[in-house]
């Protein structure tokens, strides 16, 4: 392997998503956005820039003239197999971001109780009789409508994953690659993204903590496509991620998390917690597997 | 396998229809960022009958993205026949049975490459509603994209069950006997639609459908949605697997 030219390749593919996604992002902010609340607009927008990373992950290969294979060594991993156990790993992808949510919530309520809200729902807009569906309803969406996280795995850990790891090594290369992909989230969480706008160390705790998150939900990512040699669990497993799985959501009033906590961001990071045990329990089976 | 699919990515002139889509996609986001429904010209502003102020801009992206999802719908609807009929046509099913092939592989390529179509298709519908939805004025249309979307995946799930339908009968009638079949069925379901327009009720048509009416009811019945949402894909690949197994059971009792 031309280390060299890996390297360049990988640098090429890096300035391409940076470059392509920031002028997404920054068209938005610059527009007067913030995301103060949710609304279909400024989902759409974030999803638009979700896709950047596949298209630039295409743009540097075919700049670079690296081919196009889609299964084997070096390629861009779009092969699906279920044999030899495989299957295992998209039944992980589709249920663990339920069970982690499902712990970080309950662990919210555990240390902080005056979070628990019964009537929270309301707040939500979401009808009582649906409470109980609103995980499956993540897992299928997510299952169903993984393009736009297909169009950030495609790139992370199509491209920019596997260049690393041959570059750095695994233990450096998941972290490194964590925050690469933290600092890419950077421009939405200056204007509130996940954490609001309205915290102590905003928006430098924010970035940080996102480079936290990413790492480990990077590291469980990367374990999972490179056991399947294949992005789709990782895109299904980030597409259900995002739709925030857990019944438990339904009841943490969120907004009282100024009052009862020291800083508001405390609620993200327990939140965290659980994702950085399975992440590291990831890290470790990685680390075996590679020596 | 890999093969297989190919052939019949090739049977349907799949890379230029790739082309075509990506370059219609580059196309729709490119008029969406010059035509934005934020746009204030007055000439382009108008009300609805509850008073919302609307951009007539966002009713047209809404109207070609919808036009896109029909247009797709018949495209795949087209695609069970051209498969089949072009390995009838060059004999490839007899070729392939006599290759060192699993025994239903042919069958499974069918129903796979079907299944890929679909999920790419839905792909690209949400890409286009993505595209619509960013750059729509805040309300009623915005609202509508939404709505549209998700029902983007029941609308997939009609495609596979209509082609869970038509596959048994196209590999194990053959080609023109389900032809015919298939003719009979849409001349039936014509006949109904005829039918009503002479004899139905239009003034309720006219009432019930309508996009007000629509979101009205989206928003009222937001449980049944997810319900339906959550339902719909699972039943339809659970009918779409027994499709599958029957019609291996049937093609190799034939044998």
């Amino acid at each position: 392997m031309d280390k060299k030219l890996e390297a360049k390749r990988l640098f090429l593919y890096l300035a391409l998503s940076f470059f392509l996604t920031w002028i997404v992002f920054f068209t938005y902010i610059f527009t007067g956005n913030k995301w103060d609340g949710s609304n279909p607009r400024m989902e759409s927008l974030s999803a638009l820039g979700m896709l950047i990373p596949v298209l630039s992950h295409v743009l540097t290969r075919w700049i670079t003239k690296e081919g196009f294979s889609l299964t084997g060594e070096g390629s861009m991993m779009l092969g699906i197999s279920l044999k030899n156990r495989k299957w295992v790993f998209y039944l992980f992808a589709l249920f663990m971001p339920w069970i982690y949510f499902e712990i970080g919530h309950g662990l919210s309520l555990i240390i902080y109780p005056d979070l628990f809200d019964p009537e929270y729902y309301k707040v939500m807009g979401i009808a009582k009789n649906m409470i109980p569906l609103l995980p499956l309803v993540a897992i299928i969406n997510g299952a169903i409508g993984s393009f736009a996280a297909f169009g950030e795995e495609g790139g992370w850990r199509g491209y920019m994953m596997p260049k690393l790891i041959d570059l750095v090594g695994t233990k450096k290369a998941v972290f490194i690659g964590g925050i690469i992909w933290g600092v890419w989230h950077a421009p939405l969480t200056c204007v509130g993204h996940n954490f609001g706008l309205d915290y102590p160390g905003f928006p430098y705790l924010g970035i940080l903590i996102m480079c936290v998150d990413c790492t480990f939900m990077g590291i469980m990512l990367t374990y999972i496509t490179q056991k399947t040699n294949s992005i789709w669990p990782a895109a299904i497993m980030h597409a259900v991620n995002n739709a925030n799985p857990s019944i438990l959501v339904a009841y943490t009033n969120t907004e009282r998390a100024a009052q009862v906590m020291p800083n508001p961001i405390m609620g993200f990071v327990i939140l965290l917690i659980p994702t950085i045990v399975i992440g590291s329990i990831c890290l470790v089976l990685l680390c075996r597997e590679k020596a | 396998m890999g093969g297989l699919l190919y052939k019949d990515f090739v049977s349907i002139n799949g890379k230029r229809l790739v082309w075509i889509l990506i370059i219609g996609t580059v196309l729709f986001f490119g008029l969406r960022v010059v035509f934005p429904g934020t746009m204030n010209q007055e000439s382009f502003m108008t009300m609805t009958d509850d008073g919302q102020e609307v951009n007539i801009l966002d009713l047209l992206f809404i109207s070609a993205f919808a036009c896109c999802m029909i247009g797709i719908l018949g495209l795949m609807n087209g695609w069970v026949a051209k498969i089949v009929d072009g390995d009838t046509k060059n004999k490839i099913r007899g070729y392939i049975s006599s290759l060192p092939l699993e025994k239903n592989a042919y069958i499974a390529s069918k129903y796979l490459f079907i299944a890929i179509s679909a999920y790419v298709f839905l792909s690209f519908e949400m890409m286009w509603g993505v595209i619509c939805n960013a750059f729509c004025r805040e309300g009623i249309f915005s609202e509508l994209v939404s709505a549209i979307c998700s029902f983007i995946p029941a609308f997939t799930c009609l495609v596979l069950l209509s082609a869970s339908i038509e596959l048994p009968l196209f590999i194990l009638l053959g080609v023109q006997k389900a032809k015919l079949v298939k003719i009979a069925v849409v001349m039936g379901i014509g006949f109904v639609i005829v039918g009503f327009l002479f004899f139905g009720d239009l003034n309720w048509l006219s009432e019930n459908f309508s996009i007000l009416v629509f979101m009205k009811w989206y928003e009222t019945h937001t449980f049944e949605v997810a319900f339906f949402t959550i339902l719909s894909p699972v039943i339809t690949l659970a009918l779409y697997y027994l499709s599958y197994r029957i019609t291996c059971f049937f093609s190799n009792r034939e044998v």
